[in-house]
């Protein structure tokens, strides 16, 4: 686990909140203002360290704890775990509570751009937990974080929340990447209800081909879906979303939190996808994120995937001959059927994976997306074990 | 904030009500009924069950509620459903009625070498030049062709023998191809021909446009002779010649093979296909005899009944299972196409069994003398002395056609959802309507269902294919599966599968 | 040729259902319908060749039963079945506007 936030010593007044570490790639590349920069002090060597270099406007300077202070310039002093910030990384700064924020990390492959902490629905299974407030400053961060980061980056999640609820204030943060990040995918995560209003849908009518969004569901038919959602009126306002999205010619994924009451459903609900959204380009059905509201629904969630082997093949083989594309996320290798691995991807976010002591002497590791930082006994597979080299073998 | 239980979200479910629906009792069991939705969707149930939920009679906690919502068949607290899945599924099926006709057939020629006594065509002698297509006629043709809206054409040469009149194929393809700089469609080109004396320079042709190439193949060398005679009798040697020579130049995948079906061909379905799969074919039309051409005159002495058909079409279908389960790839066309409806949403590529019939509004037949026609049959008809179904002249705008007597009286029948008998049949959203069929063989083209052969046949292949895949082991429900779901949709116009060749 | 005569009575089956069942019957029977107040009786007459099924009167209470159910749902359904076909084409429009020639 790599944690987004850590307490650090940060000295000076900042005028910026939001930061692009610069080491000395981005220094040479000159892609940002230096008032946006704070420059990487920890891998510049003493002997490129000149006058020259340091009196440029650098927003702040970045050193461990135990280096030397710039006098008289800002500063960030890090006494934790010195990966947490690296070059190329933006940060947010907070003074008051002495903390930073990593709002994108370079190299990790799940970089969120999170949008707001409002919500319409109250999944059991949350792992975002909402709160009803006014964030709607976030739009305006959002485009400012858009431009610090790296160009190269291949892609980013837009979450929350529930991301519609800014309304064209989406379609300003869309755009703003789709013009300073010309190359990387966005991936919206929605629960779609909103969209059902076609109007909003058409707000992204050709914006740019590198959108998609992630729409979830939960039941062929409304009581199972609105169950999971807690929401009354959802399973239908999601359909008619989706359908809204798809006359906006939007490119669509659904996906499907493998909670118990969506996994003892699965192969209708892929029945139902195959008849009735037969345009998505990819389904993905993902085991549960144990964080957030699912550690108090333990007893109606946890649905332990080994016990499913038989609905995950007749699923996956049924997409599969539909030529509907399906990933399998956050399923560890040794708890699904060897014949289904092709189809698992190393999903979960590098700063919140982890592998467990049982995985040391395991032939596949370097194949399995591993497990959730925050995974506890309970929310473990009974089937996880190392899996031996002749077995990981077969499927090269 | 408090989570509440899944009772919580069933809404106002005291009652239900019904969805536009219909059912069939299984002929192979009678205590079971097909139910199908509006848009094709579909579950089998107990019957039993299946009049307690019309008569509203099924309990809330009913298991069959949640599968019979999930295929609209019913609707529970309205204020929580939606109608769109069904509309979207319903548009979906009948998306091929959106871009109006993609297959457009050229009867270049009459003129043949064989002497078919099944022979839909009404054939010449191979040196009858009177039966040829002359450029006038071709350069009007292919001005009505652009008038069409669709973006997607699939143009077809048929004859007779269309490569008799080769120059012709060359002189419309260009001419089609010149007008398409500034039209810009998307264009697919076929030859449906024995491939008896195909030349290099014609293989050439068809290489540079990428043609594709349908041919004839009976069966076995003894049976495909003793169906197509030359005075040579050698027409399985030609053509297996024509194929090879065809796969070489044009590449495997360009050339597809079609049977007709004769009394001496029921009596050997294995053998048939065991001859494609010797020769390679990932694919087979099993067609039977139609009622035109000569196959009407000779019917009595070597026709046959749609059950002896479809009595044929089961042991074939049984032994192209085996064929698939030992590790051979092959579909049977017409399978496919029924599968692909029985087992996914989108509407199929083929013009047969479309509602709006596919005649006309979806393919236009353009004969040798300038007449246009809503499909090869009605074609068929007007050479055996009754033009009624002609659309009109190649010198007329399309729409003159389209208002012409010959596609309203077509009209009157072409919606399958309207026609007796059919509107009340469990396997309408998935079937069509054939009015000059109807015509043909029984004199109206409304029909009279309970002895029409279309309806058999159509119902005997979808009560196959249903029991079979009802019956299957999750291998042989792949193998279905993989027919149905990699069958052409509407992106790719497969042409007609009743086409002579 | 001797017909094979059914009775069903009028309160259970509508004429309507009676004249759809028979009707699948016009394949090998010639069809006869006969009502009073209270009953209709359905005679079929097979077509030369035909034989009478043992069990034909069962199978024609089977199909009026059906019928009866399809009379079910076409009452409950048919307004819905017209509104759901008239809104899924309500977009399919021409492609250009007629021609005035």
């Amino acid at each position: 686990m790599l944690p987004l936030e850590s307490k650090e010593a940060i000295s000076g007044h900042i005028q910026t909140s939001l930061l692009k570490i610069a080491g000395l790639a981005e220094i040479a590349a000159g892609t940002h203002p230096f008032e946006r920069m704070a420059l990487d002090l920890r891998v510049v060597p003493a002997s490129a360290l000149s006058a020259d270099l340091v009196d440029l406007p650098w927003a702040a300077f970045l050193r461990e704890e135990s280096q030397a202070l710039v006098p008289g310039r800002p500063s960030i002093g890090l006494s934790g775990n010195p990966s947490i910030v690296r070059a190329g990384d933006v940060i947010e700064l907070d003074h008051i509570q002495q903390k930073i924020a990593i709002r994108y990390r370079r190299g990790d492959k799940g970089n969120v751009l999170f949008a707001t902490e409002r919500c319409n629905s109250f999944c059991l299974m949350c792992s975002q937990p909402p709160r009803q407030i006014q964030d709607d400053w976030r739009i305006e961060q959002l485009c400012e974080l858009a431009e610090l980061i790296d160009r190269s980056e291949p892609s980013l999640a837009i979450s929350g929340g529930e991301p519609t609820l800014l309304g064209d204030g989406l379609r300003r943060v869309i755009a703003k990447c789709a013009e300073v990040l010309p190359n990387t995918q966005l991936h919206v995560l929605s629960n779609g209800r909103l969209l059902s209003n076609q109007s909003l849908a058409n707000l992204f009518k050709g914006l740019t081909p590198r959108l998609s969004w992630g729409i979830p569901l939960y039941g062929d038919h409304y009581a199972l879906h609105d169950y999971v959602v807690q929401s009354e009126g959802a399973f239908a306002q999601t359909i008619r979303g989706l359908y809204a999205l798809e006359a906006a010619q939007q490119r669509i994924e659904i996906r499907v939190v493998l909670v118990r009451p969506a996994f003892e459903r699965i192969q209708e609900i892929t029945r139902f996808i195959l008849r009735n959204l037969p345009f998505v380009e990819h389904v993905a059905l993902m085991g549960i994120e144990p964080v957030g509201f699912a550690k108090a629904h333990y007893e109606t969630l946890w649905a332990d995937p080994a016990d499913y082997a038989e609905q995950l093949t007749a699923s996956t083989g049924a997409f599969r001959r539909a030529g509907v594309a399906v990933s399998l996320y956050n399923l560890p290798l040794c708890t699904i059927p060897q014949a289904l691995w092709p189809y698992a991807k190393q999903s979960i976010s590098n700063w919140k994976n982890d592998y467990l002591d049982a995985c040391s002497g395991c032939a596949a590791k370097t194949q399995c997306g591993g497990f959730f930082s925050w995974v506890t006994p309970q929310w473990t597979s009974r089937a996880v074990s190392p899996i031996k080299k002749e077995t990981a073998c077969l499927t090269h | 904030m408090k989570f509440r239980p899944p009772q919580a979200f069933i809404g106002k479910a005291e009652t239900y009500h019904l969805l536009p629906l219909r059912f069939r009792r299984l002929p192979w069991d009678q205590g079971r009924v097909f139910v199908s939705s509006l848009a094709g969707d579909w579950l089998m149930m107990q019957r039993s069950a299946f009049e307690r939920f019309v008569g509203h009679d099924l309990a809330a906690d009913d298991p069959l509620l949640a599968d019979l919502q999930a295929r609209h068949l019913l609707v529970l607290d309205q204020s929580r459903s939606s109608l769109a899945p069904l509309m979207s599924q319903y548009r979906t099926r009948k998306s091929y009625l959106l871009d109006g006709p993609a297959l457009h057939i050229f009867v270049v020629s009459l003129r043949c070498h064989h002497t078919c006594s099944y022979c839909q065509v009404s054939r010449q002698q191979s040196s009858a030049t009177d039966f040829d297509m002359d450029a006038n006629v071709s350069a009007l043709a292919v001005d009505r062709l652009f008038e069409w809206p669709a973006t997607e054409l699939t143009i077809e040469f048929q004859g007779g023998e269309p490569l008799l009149h080769f120059d012709q194929v060359r002189a419309i393809t260009e001419r089609i191809l010149a007008r398409n700089v500034t039209e810009k469609r998307s264009l697919r080109f076929v030859v449906a021909s024995t491939l008896h004396d195909l030349t290099d320079s014609q293989l050439s042709f068809f290489k540079e446009h990428r043609f594709k190439l349908s041919t004839s193949l009976d069966g076995p060398e003894w049976l495909h002779n003793a169906n197509r005679p030359r005075p040579e009798r050698d027409s399985y040697r030609r053509t297996l010649e024509g194929i090879e020579r065809g796969r070489t130049a044009l590449g495997d995948d360009a050339v597809s093979a079609l049977t007709t079906l004769t009394k001496r061909s029921l009596e050997v379905p294995d053998a048939i296909i065991d001859e494609y799969r010797k020769l390679g074919f990932h694919s087979i039309s099993l067609r039977p005899l139609s009622p035109y051409g000569f196959a009407a005159k000779t019917h009595d002495r070597k026709g046959y009944t749609t059950e002896a058909f479809l009595d044929f079409y089961a042991r074939a279908l049984n032994h192209l299972i085996e064929v698939n389960r030992s590790g051979f790839r092959m579909e049977e066309t017409y399978a496919s196409l029924l599968l692909s409806q029985l087992l996914g949403p989108f509407a199929h590529g083929y013009v047969d069994l479309r509602s709006p019939t596919g005649a006309g509004f979806g393919a236009v037949i353009y004969d040798y003398d300038g007449q246009a026609y809503p499909s090869d049959e009605a074609r068929m008809l007007a050479a055996m002395g009754d033009a009624r179904f002609a659309l009109g002249r190649v010198d007329q705008p399309v729409e003159q056609w389209l208002a012409s007597p010959a596609m309203k009286h077509l009209m009157r029948a072409a919606v399958a959802e309207a026609l007796p008998t059919c509107s009340d049949c469990a396997y309408v959203p998935l079937c069509g309507a054939d009015p000059i069929d109807h015509f043909a063989r029984q004199g109206d083209v409304v029909g009279h269902r309970p002895t029409s052969d279309f309806c058999r046949r159509q119902m005997g292949l979808f009560d196959l294919l249903l029991q079979r895949y009802d019956a299957a082991s999750t291998q042989e429900r792949e193998i279905l599966e993989n027919w149905a779901l990699r069958s052409p949709a509407t992106e790719q116009v497969e042409g007609a599968l009743n086409v002579a060749a | 040729m001797q017909g094979f005569k059914i009775m069903l009575e009028r309160r259970l089956f509508s004429d309507e259902v009676v004249a759809r069942a028979a009707h699948r019957y016009t394949h090998f029977f010639g069809v006869e319908l006969l009502s009073s107040d209270i009953e209709i009786g359905i005679v079929l007459t097979p077509h030369d060749g035909v034989q009478i099924p043992a069990d034909l009167k069962s199978r024609f209470l089977n199909d009026a039963l059906d019928e009866r159910l399809r009379e079910s749902v076409r009452i409950e359904t048919a307004d819905t079945h017209r509104e759901l076909i008239q809104a899924a084409l309500r977009e399919a429009s021409p492609r250009r506007a007629a021609s005035t020639a």
